[in-house]
């Protein structure tokens, strides 16, 4: 064997003998992160009361948080066409698709036709701006795409049941490709002015495998009978 | 001769470009600069609005509203969502409405300590 192909053959091995056996069965982009792209959609009631998906059910609101949300706005910003904001709009009963490129994953959403573009390369957060979205800043960690959102508009809900939250809100979310059909996805919710401590939400996002299955436009128009779709409820307490 | 007309042509039909048409809505010609007490402003998109409480020559107090550029563009020009508090003797530069009412584009405001906050450009007013 010629030297230079027997180095190759010795490279080759090293290389193979360092990928973990969750690596070799996760699918990879070319630059070799793993590859969530895919048309995607959650399959619960999040959408309607977070509190479904939450550990425990329970969301830990403090007192004056809840007082300030009793007196606050009684109309869901969607029913006025308003982006969902973040993690809402990842469990709007709607698909969305994943791209990725190197440095960037990028969230096309049906709903409203928002986007989000998240850079995978550290960059500090936006200051002084409240954006209906937030400010998306992600990383790899092993094989989860982390994104940190913050900037997130004090007027968006998380759901339909008026489960609110204040400009200090600062979601982490966790995407990790668990199948060829499933990305389990995560968030953790933390809000000082809102809650007592931080809460996490966790669901499964399931391929759309439809075949020839696109995005199409999912436009909303204010007045266009959004409170239909989604009344303002706050189901009973859990007893 | 041509050249230069078409420039100015050009020029001119520039803002019709932005969100809606600031010729249709605006006076060019009638630039004005008020310095009032800001009552309120409403970070909005596609455009936001600032409203100042100004005390006329005759003592009397109106309430005027700028339209200025989208959140993102003002953000890009520096804007921060501390910048203004209502209350604050501000003075904005800008352009009349048509339409006769309080109304008018804002280009410019100067804060008490001097600062400026850019609103709008003549070229781009949102």
């Amino acid at each position: 064997m010629p030297k230079r192909r027997f180095g190759f053959v010795v490279a080759l091995a090293a290389m193979m003998a360092s990928i973990s056996p969750a690596q070799k069965t996760a699918p990879r982009t070319p630059d070799g992160k793993p590859d969530l792209q895919g048309i995607w959609q959650t399959k619960n009631a999040a959408a309607f009361d977070v509190s479904e998906v939450a550990e425990g059910h329970e969301i830990p609101y403090l007192p004056e948080a809840l007082e300030r949300e009793q007196k606050g706005d009684r109309v869901d910003p969607i029913a006025h066409c308003f982006m969902p904001g973040v993690p809402r709009i990842t469990y709007m009963p709607f698909p969305f698709q994943i791209l990725q490129r190197p440095g960037k994953v990028v969230f096309m959403y049906e709903y409203l036709h928002d986007q989000r573009i998240v850079p995978t390369n550290p960059r500090p957060h936006l200051e002084g701006i409240d954006l209906w979205l937030g400010d998306s800043v992600g990383h790899w960690d092993g094989d989860t795409l982390v994104v940190d959102v913050t900037n997130l508009h004090p007027k968006s809900w998380l759901d339909s049941a008026r489960h609110t939250h204040s400009d200090a809100l600062h979601v982490v979310e966790r995407y990790t490709r668990t199948g060829p059909n499933t990305i389990a996805y995560e968030a953790t919710i933390e809000d000082p002015k809102t809650y007592s401590k931080p809460w996490k939400i966790s669901m499964p996002l399931h391929r759309v495998t439809e075949p020839g299955f696109e995005l199409r436009e999912q436009e909303c128009t204010e007045g266009d009978n959004g409170r239909a779709i989604h009344p303002p409820y706050r189901p009973a307490p859990r007893s | 001769m041509r050249l230069k007309l078409c420039v100015l042509i050009l020029l001119a039909a520039m803002p019709v470009a932005a969100h809606h048409s600031f010729a249709a809505e605006y006076d060019r010609n009638k630039p004005i600069k008020l310095t009032g007490t800001i009552s309120k402003f409403d970070l909005t998109n596609p455009h936001s609005w600032i409203y100042i409480d100004v005390k006329e020559a005759d003592g009397k107090v109106n309430t005027w509203g700028f339209e200025t550029a989208s959140l993102i563009s003002l953000f890009r020009k520096g804007f921060k969502k501390d910048s203004l508090k209502v209350g604050e003797i501000v003075t904005i530069e800008g352009f009349l409405a048509k339409d006769g009412t309080h109304t008018g584009n804002g280009q410019r405001l100067t804060l008490p300590n001097g600062s400026q906050v850019i609103l709008g450009t003549e070229e781009n007013p949102g």
